[in-house]
């Protein structure tokens, strides 16, 4: 659990630094776009790594194998159309929160935003 | 004598001049290729120590953080670039008669804005004033010049004094005034009489619209009429002369950016060889590259990689390992590079790890998670080595330094501060505890100030003078005199 709350955490954070970038002067900066993604990423598998294992922790007791690999799936799928890392897209009060749901598509997930990102 | 560097050997110095410099074999055909330098010998009965105790000499409040520092090939001058697109050039003082030992009085010799900000109107982009680099062109006459460069352009600059002015014209007044024709009676001819010196900086070339990404490095041939100037993804290689064109010798960018993996950090020529340069990655690994071998310099003729240690591995296995700085020694034949927690110094001849590891603040390893969220790991530090190549710098965080002895286990910390570094008092060597009870004098890493970083160092390159560079401030130290 804890490896992937902080999983999660840095996956924010990567999210939020690439997007406090976009408004750096001097434009976007290759090498630490480059970086975060790199970070993202590991922090991501590392996320659905430990979270299959806790799925598969839970299944030990009554279900077969082929049942714990549909349930894997179900959950990779899940995965991609809610992420819930991503920030919320709900308005909220404060303007951070109103800020980034002007600017994020949260159901197109990280890979495509990463290729926004590059150029 | 250390087990990897070349045997020494020294023979008689008969200057008066104190600086060592110790012969190796390769050093004589250095020496035939840079006639400019100049070079003193000294004889030792034992082994040469690194000296390690410094003291202040002096400090410089600055206008704009700093963002580099350079001495030029003699030493006597030191650049230094900042975000506001400045240039201060500081002169050393002749030493004088009271204290022929201050080899470190430097004073201000210049100040000139190399860069403004500008504006890509097909990118929307403001492209920043920042002096990422500044190099040195070996001195051929009178004049000084300099390279600088930010993001995306590259400036030469002549720097010359001028001591004398013509006076006596025969149609102008010395105001500038225009005389009146009809009053001139005779015909003088115009002297130079002396005046106050007045350094002019004036730029002698501009090298723009070769990088479409952030420049990050620029580097002087050994033959003096080509550099290299390196971005993210590709390095250029132009003619000093010409400034319409620029030859790409390095190439990294993939045909689909989604597939990029690593970029550039860093390049630097041979400090002799005219065609070997060396290029550092994002990924922590080293290429030299030979241009006699191609024109398009993709594929290296060697790669330095050291396997990374599996027990190590974290989250931010990737960032602390991309290289922020290469140096070649003076002598060719080792280079040197710094990662975020590490100096590394590699045998040319060697490829498959570095000779020598230096960890530079390993009790960082277990805060990386702060230093992540804090944005201190994406902190870019420079090295560099001291003239003889016996000793290497670099910086770390709460205005520390640290030194490292090639060969040997010597190491020390130094602190540039102003408390701890008034004019002429010494550099109490510093200790940061890594764990357990805290001694007396030392700082627990809690306690360091991490928006206190010395990025930037520069080592005069005959004598045991530094330039270090904290964020507001420029320190110049020189070795402790017996």
């Amino acid at each position: 659990m804890d490896v992937s709350a902080e999983a999660k955490r840095i996956m924010v954070q990567a999210l939020s630094k690439m997007y406090s970038s976009r408004t750096q002067r001097g434009g976007l900066r290759l090498h630490r776009s480059l970086l975060l993604t790199l970070v993202m990423k590991s922090a991501r598998e590392m996320y659905h790594g430990a979270r299959a294992a806790e799925g598969d922790k839970e299944n030990q007791g009554g279900r077969g194998p082929a049942a714990s690999d549909r349930r894997c799936r179900k959950r990779l799928g899940q995965a991609t159309s809610e992420p819930d890392f991503l920030p919320c897209k709900k308005a909220k009060m404060d303007p951070e929160g109103l800020r980034r749901a002007a600017g994020s598509d949260s159901r197109r997930g990280t890979a495509l935003f990463t290729r926004s990102v590059i150029f | 004598l250390n087990a990897y560097q070349p045997a020494h050997s020294y023979s008689r110095c008969s200057e008066n001049n104190m600086s060592l410099r110790p012969q190796t074999p390769g050093m004589q055909e250095t020496l035939s290729k840079c006639p400019s330098r100049i070079v003193h010998f000294i004889v030792f009965e034992d082994c040469v120590r690194a000296v390690l105790t410094y003291i202040c000499v002096c400090v410089f409040l600055v206008a704009d953080i700093i963002s580099t520092v350079e001495f030029n090939h003699s030493g006597e001058l030191l650049a230094t670039g900042d975000k506001g697109g400045r240039v201060v050039i500081f002169q050393q003082e002749p030493e004088s008669k009271n204290s022929p030992q201050c080899r470190g009085e430097y004073n201000v010799y210049s100040t000139f804005q190399s860069h403004e900000p500008e504006f890509d109107y097909l990118k929307s982009l403001e492209i920043e004033e920042k002096i990422n680099k500044i190099c040195w062109l070996p001195q051929k006459n009178a004049a000084h010049f300099l390279l600088s460069t930010n993001d995306k352009t590259i400036k030469l600059w002549k720097i010359s004094e001028r001591d004398r002015r013509p006076e006596g014209y025969n149609l102008k007044e010395e105001d500038g005034t225009l005389r009146n024709p009809n009053s001139v009676t005779t015909l003088r001819v115009p002297i130079l009489q002396p005046m106050d010196l007045m350094v002019e900086a004036s730029p002698r070339r501009v090298f723009a619209n070769a990088h479409t990404y952030h420049i990050n490095s620029i580097s002087i041939n050994s033959d003096n009429e080509t550099y290299l100037s390196a971005d993210d993804l590709r390095i250029n290689l132009w003619n000093l002369e010409i400034t319409d064109r620029s030859f790409n010798i390095v190439d990294i960018k993939p045909g689909n950016m989604e597939e990029l993996t690593e970029v550039i950090t860093a390049s630097e020529f041979h400090p002799y060889q005219c065609s070997t340069f060396v290029y550092s990655s994002s990924k922590g690994s080293i290429r030299l590259c030979d241009m006699r071998a191609a024109a398009l310099c993709d594929r290296h003729c060697k790669l330095f990689e050291e396997q990374e240690d599996p027990s190590q591995r974290s989250f931010f296995s990737e960032i602390i390992s991309s290289i922020s700085d290469v140096k070649f020694s003076h002598s060719g034949r080792y280079m040197m590079t710094r990662d975020y927690l590490s100096v590394k110094i590699w045998d040319l001849n060697m490829e498959k790890h570095p000779v020598e590891t230096f960890q530079v603040h390993e009790y960082l390893r277990s805060k990386l998670c702060s230093l992540y969220e804090n944005d201190c790991i994406f902190d870019k530090f420079e090295c560099c080595w001291n003239g003889n190549d016996g000793v290497v710098m670099t910086g770390s965080y709460n205005n520390f330094f640290r030194m490292f002895e090639c060969g040997s286990r010597r190491d020390v910390t130094l602190e540039a501060s102003r408390e701890s570094s008034k004019p002429h008092m010494v550099l109490k060597p510093r200790k940061v505890c890594a764990g357990g009870k805290r001694k007396k004098d030392e700082i627990t890493v809690d306690s360091l100030d991490f928006s206190k970083k010395i990025l930037h160092t520069a080592w005069h390159p005959n004598d045991n003078v530094i330039a270090v560079a904290t964020t507001n401030n420029l320190y110049i130290f020189q070795d402790k005199v017996n």
